[in-house]
């Protein structure tokens, strides 16, 4: 023990007395620092890189009230779901310190069901909004034909979609021919003069859009804003502003760049809560209370201040672009850290028996094993200490940034959704990262023993860690009859990732670069424990090859 | 004599070349043993086996009684030694190579590495990087480092490669001291014969892998093939030839070579001059390994 304690000491006085090590340390902390700065600059447009991972509190606090109200829409589990999310998230609203600033991090199950089920809502919303104006009008535009019927499949599980079906099937009988285009999608064969009123309009609007006159598009918009009975003055004038404002930042409607989408988004969206404010009826015709006006106004003065400022637009508020910088700080570190450390251990032993120096060690009079061992161990405290370094970095410059420090909430291994400190998080978050990276560095020091030569084991470590379990898997995918289960049986180090399984964030291979381009199905999850045995026999078989090559061959 | 390390039967293939073929040697408290025999003759791969670089494919060593394979820790503590160059950690200072060593053999106290840095004369260098070192005080260095814990086994292959004349001397004596004050056992391996000679209690020759001989330096140098060689450089070839006997043997148009003690070189000259065979110059050839090889090996070429 002691001799395997003075080896060990050994290897980190080589570590630290090197510059290499001293290096990564300062390019870590300035890279951390550096990403710092951009986020307090608050680079836009980088929000939307982590859309799809995180829901911002600003989202859930716009659905809260469908939340509350409709949430026997949906099935059972996207409903226990929706139902945890939105008590953690009342309650953490409660203290107005968090208040935009919780993030939720989930799988993509939860995600994936809760935006399945924010489009369940506008859907229904904009469906209720169809009748109403067919209601009014007794007309209807032919585009909307499919998206209904859509709309009524999703939402027939409700009391008010089964009360619409009955005047849908109403629609469909009097008007046949219509009713059967919109069934076989065949609008071509549609005749026209069964739509009363609008025919005129729907070829305007199909013509407009063929030509893709950005111009006449907005005329024929506000020209429809001015003829609708229902809209106050007020509202009128208001939805006609905008659209100018939309034909201003973007003058022929090609710009088609998520920056401009989101502004028209936001436009519209400012457009649809105003009035509201206005008029004083949700969009389901529901009179709103003289409470909820009041915050529909303050929303809607929020929109256009953002309107006027953010130049992304509403998708991007400040604070998101923030919170994001504040997690790409450890990204950045992580990124470094794992090059530098992959690099070390791939040449741990390599180096020592290229360059000699490896007698020095031999002639000491300690077993083989004990040198390996002691390695192995200093290889671990690299990756600590560079976990450790990341960690203090980041709560200082999260600190120096004002980048906030709000609870989060992800779903635990349980199931349960649950909420913790936000450096809790980032702590555990390196940690699990760290653990990963361990499995990485047991592999390139199970080279570096077997291989013995530096330069390649740093090539096939770094091939295995940057390129073999995002590319393989898609190579062995391309292939015919390959189904994602043979993927997963071949290699199942592509699904599986301890803190993924831990934080829940299962987001495998096939959904970000290469797989996403060719829309590789998800690989089917994997338990937490299997995870975690495949994970120990990995390194079990990676120490045994690398201790048996190191122990046992020859140095000559 | 405490016999220090005791090989038996050592072998060791690479391949299919049987490198080391079934070496016995004793190396006692007390003595330097040359290991001597040209390059390729084995000596380092036996070395290499002695130390736990190679496995052997046959055979024991003992170091103090104890077996390099079950008591692998307990052997190695007795052992010191440089194979091949002292290839040391290059970016770090002297001093540091030697904390490193102490700091895994342990029991090494401050005072002794002070000792050793200045039994070594590098006291003024130590804190150097080893990468600004000479070939010289790497090997002084590497020295230091076999020394530092007072092994009861030293094992030096080819130290003097890269010393000067000065340091050679120097390293002799200190090997002597060693041996003979500590009561250690030295082994030496050397391609250079008269190196051996001044520096060896015994000698133990090696070639094709095979020991060929064990001899105390006196005796060797009793050897026919070990006295000197004198090379006449003459006007008669034919004729010195004639008067000098059998001993001689001709080496091109002008020169006879000579093997006899130093005693014999006088006579020599006075037949030579006496017989009318004018002399240009007598110059003395050093000894070679060949010659010694030679003569213990009836003649047979050795180099592999």
């Amino acid at each position: 023990m002691r001799k395997l304690n003075a080896l060990y000491i050994n290897e980190l006085a080589k570590v630290v007395h090197k510059p290499f090590y001293i290096i990564v340390v300062a390019i870590i902390v300035a890279a951390m620092f550096l990403t710092g700065v951009a986020g307090n600059m608050s680079v836009s447009g980088t929000y939307y890189y982590i859309e799809d991972q995180v829901i911002s509190s600003s989202y859930f606090k716009d659905n809260l009230e469908f939340l509350r109200k409709d949430i026997s829409f949906c099935d059972s589990n996207i409903e226990n779901y929706a139902s945890e999310i939105t008590k953690t998230i009342e309650k953490l609203l409660d203290d107005n310190e968090y208040e935009d600033k919780i993030f939720v991090y989930s799988d993509s199950k939860v995600i994936d069901s809760l935006y399945q089920m924010s489009y369940e809502f506008s859907n229904y919303y904009y469906y209720t909004q169809q009748i109403a104006q067919y209601e009014r009008y007794e007309k209807y535009e032919v585009n909307n034909i499919s998206y209904l019927m859509e709309c009524v499949d999703k939402i027939s599980r409700n009391e008010a979609a089964k009360a619409f079906e009955t005047r849908y099937e109403k629609l469909c009988e009097d008007y046949p021919l219509w009713a059967e285009a919109a069934k076989s999608n065949d609008f071509k064969n549609m005749v026209p003069a069964e739509i009363p009123d609008k025919t005129e309009d729907v070829s305007f609007y199909e013509e407009v859009l063929e030509q893709k006159d950005y111009k006449q598009y907005i005329e024929y918009q506000n020209k429809l804003v001015s003829e609708n009975k229902s809209l106050s003055d007020e509202a009128k004038a208001l939805a006609i502003k905008a659209n100018e404002l939309k034909l201003a930042i973007n003058p022929d409607g090609t710009d088609n760049s998520q920056s401009i989408r989101e502004r028209e988004n936001a436009i519209d969206e400012y457009v649809k809560i105003s009035t509201m404010a206005i008029e004083g009826v949700d969009s389901r015709g529901t009179i709103l209370t003289p409470a909820e006006i009041e915050e529909y106004r303050a929303m809607s003065a929020e929109l256009e201040l953002a309107i006027k400022k953010a130049p992304v637009g509403f998708g991007a508020e400040k604070d998101d672009d923030r919170e994001l910088f504040s997690q790409m700080m450890i990204s950045v570190g992580m990124g470094i850290a794992s090059l530098a450390v992959l690099l070390y251990a791939a040449t741990t032993i390599s180096d020592e028996i290229q360059s000699g120096s490896i007698k020095m060690l031999i002639i000491t009079p300690v077993k083989r094993s004990k040198i390996f061992l002691a390695k192995l161990f200093a290889v671990m405290t690299v990756i600590a200490s560079y976990g450790v370094i990341i960690f203090l970095s980041f709560i200082l410059f999260n600190n120096i940034f004002g980048f906030g420090a709000a609870p989060v909430i992800f779903t635990a291994i349980t199931g349960k959704v649950t909420s913790i400190g936000y450096y809790l998080y980032i702590f555990w978050d390196i940690v699990l990262d760290m653990l990963k990276l361990f499995v990485y560095a047991s592999f390139a020091i199970m080279l570096s023993a077997l291989l013995r030569n530096s330069a390649l084991s740093i090539c096939v470590t770094m091939f295995e860690y940057l390129a073999v379990s995002n590319v393989l898997p898609l190579i062995i995918a391309s292939f015919d009859g390959v189904t994602v289960d043979v993927v997963k049986a071949v290699m199942p180090e592509a699904s599986i990732s301890l803190s993924e399984k831990i934080f829940m964030q299962n987001y495998p291979f096939v959904q970000s670069g290469a797989g996403a381009l060719i829309e590789l199905p998800k690989l089917p999850d994997t338990s937490f424990l299997f995870a975690l045995i495949y994970t120990a026999v990995l390194l079990l078989v990676l120490f045994y090859i690398g201790f048996d090559s190191f122990c046992r061959r020859d140095i000559k | 004599m405490e016999n220090v390390l005791k090989v038996r039967g050592l072998s060791k293939y690479f391949g299919k070349r049987k490198v080391v073929d079934n070496i016995d040697l004793n190396v006692y408290a007390g003595e330097v043993l040359g290991f001597l025999g040209p390059n390729g003759a084995g000596k380092t791969t036996a070395i290499k086996m002695i130390m736990g670089f190679l496995s052997n494919d046959g055979g024991e060593i003992e170091i103090c009684g104890y077996n390099v394979k079950k008591n692998y820790e307990e052997a190695m503590a007795l052992v010191g030694g440089i194979v091949e160059n002292p290839d040391m950690y290059k970016q770090f200072s002297g001093r540091m190579n030697l904390d490193m060593y102490a700091r895994a053999h342990g029991g090494i106290s401050e005072t002794r590495i002070k000792e050793i840095i200045q039994m070594v004369s590098l006291e003024n260098r130590i804190n150097d990087k080893v990468k600004k070192y000479s070939l010289g005080m790497k090997q002084r260095l590497g020295l230091a480092q076999a020394l530092i814990h007072k092994p009861k086994l030293l094992i030096l292959d080819e130290p003097t490669n890269g010393l000067d004349p000065a340091g050679i001397k120097e390293l002799r004596d200190i090997l002597k001291k060693f041996a003979h004050e500590e009561n250690a056992a030295v082994l030496v391996s050397s391609h250079q014969l008269a190196e051996m000679q001044l520096m060896c209690d015994r000698v133990a020759i090696i070639s094709n892998g095979k020991i060929l001989c064990e001899k105390n330096i006196d005796e060797l140098g009793r050897e026919d093939g070990m006295r000197p060689l004198y090379k006449f450089t003459v006007d008669n070839v034919s004729l010195a030839l004639e008067i000098l006997g059998e001993s001689a043997e001709a080496d091109g148009e002008e020169t006879v070579l000579l093997r006899t003690e130093k005693e014999g070189v006088p006579s020599a000259v006075a037949e030579l001059s006496k017989a009318g065979v004018g002399i240009y110059e007598i110059t003395k050839e050093e000894n070679t390994l060949e010659d010694a090889f030679i003569e213990i090996t009836g003649g047979v070429s050795y180099i592999a």
